[in-house]
């Protein structure tokens, strides 16, 4: 399918962000994105990539309203997100995180969390499906989640992710805390999660090797800016700007 | 049974104690002389000053005057406890005041109508000095709970900021934090009621024991500071934090990183 078929889902438009960072004991004012223009499409898998500090992480954050852009404006389904009620928003667009983040207590506790939260009882029965999309089948929902390794925990926080039926899932980093076959093993789900559920899948890496695997559209940021964005084929083969072709050189 | 006056003569031959440590610091170099000499001299000053103000307060038996006291040593325990945060936050103290005076107050009353039932009920000779007593404790309650609700955020700010992003409230995202905060910051108090009497002697019964009260009387008084301090604690530390958290996210439900910096 071309990326120009499908519908945008969100889109980002003129988008600056200012931040307040901690520099040697001085706070300092950093803009960390410059006038943003981009698209996500509904329905796939599209990657944030580009070097630290390229402000990809906090223009997913934008996304779920985490943070407020300055200035500019960011639509989800063709609503201003300025105006859309954090809580409602961020039920349609989950998150998953660097680290697992759980919350203390069972692996039940922290996937009943979002339903809960809406006053939905899941069963236990449910919560069971979730892990078994995650590929946690075979685990007992009641253990602690103290008790598993970090990749089982990152596959925790999708189920609970998950639970929440989001139309649109954003990733920041999520394996980078994991082993590489725990990171090919993830990937794996992303994509499946994708596939499966229809669910769409904004990710953000500074891995080539992750956008390459599972991307259908990828986007290159540098120093707050939106170099480049291209259906991933394209992006890699005929790149169009001298710094993605730095990049896949692994020259930045 | 009587007590022991003291005059200025007792007061300065009690000046061999401070210069004991003085010696000390000078000897091992600990470089503490001048803050010693300073602490000396500031709680000879302090101490007379109130010593007089209460004198004055005990003579003077007004309603209105008793009550001003009690608020104006309730603003200050709550400008110390702002004093104490490493981060400026807007508007912290208000609210830290309310707290300490909405604990403290809460105790008073149930000691001064259910217990005390004394006549005048604001007999300045109960009221201030165990006002002081349960507004300090009371802050230094309050102060430790801000600072380490805000220590816990910054340590466990992806938990909340996950619990946000599943549609969570603020106070649903910073509750169990908060528990745990309220839990330690009550914590010393409540210790305090395990060893009281065992490990050392609390103050107010060592000066009724002093003042020549008999000591079955005034572990009476003990028991009911006890409890009246883990009341205002409590009421102290609950109030500030539920109106503390909501400092530490914006009006769009996201976390205010800015007190989260320092």
């Amino acid at each position: 399918m071309e990326s120009n078929q499908r519908s945008v889902e969100i889109s980002v438009r003129h988008v600056w962000k200012r931040k307040k960072v901690k520099d040697n004991n001085k706070i300092i004012d950093l803009t960390v994105l410059s006038d943003v223009t981009v698209d996500f499409c509904g329905g796939c898998v599209q990657m944030l990539i580009g070097p630290s500090g390229s402000g990809k992480t906090t223009l997913l954050r934008l996304l779920n309203k985490l943070e407020n852009p300055d200035e500019g404006t960011i639509y989800y389904d063709h609503i201003d997100l300025a105006s859309y009620p954090p809580r409602r928003l961020r039920k349609n667009i989950g998150m998953v995180f660097q680290t697992p983040a759980l919350f203390r207590g069972t692996i039940f506790d922290n996937i009943s969390f979002g339903p809960r939260l809406y006053k939905e009882n899941i069963s236990l029965d449910i919560a069971e499906n979730y892990l078994k999309v995650v590929g946690l089948g075979d685990i007992d929902p009641n253990r602690d989640v103290d008790t598993l390794s970090v990749g089982q925990q990152q596959r925790v926080s999708f189920a609970r992710a998950l639970a929440n039926e989001p139309t649109v899932l954003l990733l920041d980093e999520p394996t980078s805390a994991l082993d590489p076959s725990a990171t090919n093993n993830l990937l794996a789900l992303v994509k499946k999660i994708n596939q499966e559920m229809g669910i769409s899948i904004i990710m953000v890496t500074h891995v080539m090797e992750h956008a390459k695997r599972i991307a259908d559209r990828i986007c290159f940021l540098m120093r707050g800016r939106v170099i480049e964005c291209g259906d991933a084929d394209s992006f890699f083969e005929q790149p169009k700007t001298e710094l993605v072709k730095k990049f896949i050189r692994g020259e930045l | 049974m009587e007590y022991i006056s003291l005059s200025y003569t007792d007061l300065l031959i009690a000046l061999i104690l401070i210069f004991i440590p003085i010696v000390i610091s000078f000897q091992r170099r600990l470089g503490i002389e001048k803050d010693i000499l300073i602490g000396t001299v500031r709680t000879f000053i302090q101490l007379m000053i109130i010593g007089y103000v209460l004198k004055y307060i005990f003579s003077f038996k007004k309603w209105y005057f008793v009550l001003l006291m009690i608020a104006i040593m309730a603003v200050v325990a709550g400008y110390n406890a702002v004093k104490r945060q490493k981060t400026k936050i807007q508007g912290l103290f208000p609210m830290v005041t309310f707290s300490i005076f909405l604990g403290a107050g809460i105790a008073m009353a149930t000691l001064i109508v259910l217990i005390l039932r004394v006549t005048p009920w604001y007999e300045p000779q109960y009221l201030i000095p165990i006002s002081g007593m349960m507004l300090g404790n009371a802050m230094n309650a309050a102060a430790l709970a801000i600072d380490r609700l805000i220590g816990e955020t910054r340590s466990r700010r992806w938990e909340i900021e996950a619990a946000l992003a599943l549609g969570a409230s603020p106070l649903k995202a910073i509750n169990p934090l908060i528990r745990d905060t309220a839990r330690a910051a009550m914590m010393p108090t409540i210790n305090a009621m395990m060893v009281v009497g065992i490990v050392q002697l609390p103050g107010m019964m060592t000066g009724q024991i002093i003042g020549g009260v008999a000591p079955e009387q005034s572990v009476r008084y003990q028991i009911i500071i006890m409890y009246m301090l883990s009341t205002s604690v409590t009421i102290s530390c609950i109030t500030i934090l539920y109106f503390f958290y909501r400092k530490l996210f914006t009006r769009e439900e996201q976390l205010n990183f800015e007190p989260l910096l320092f």
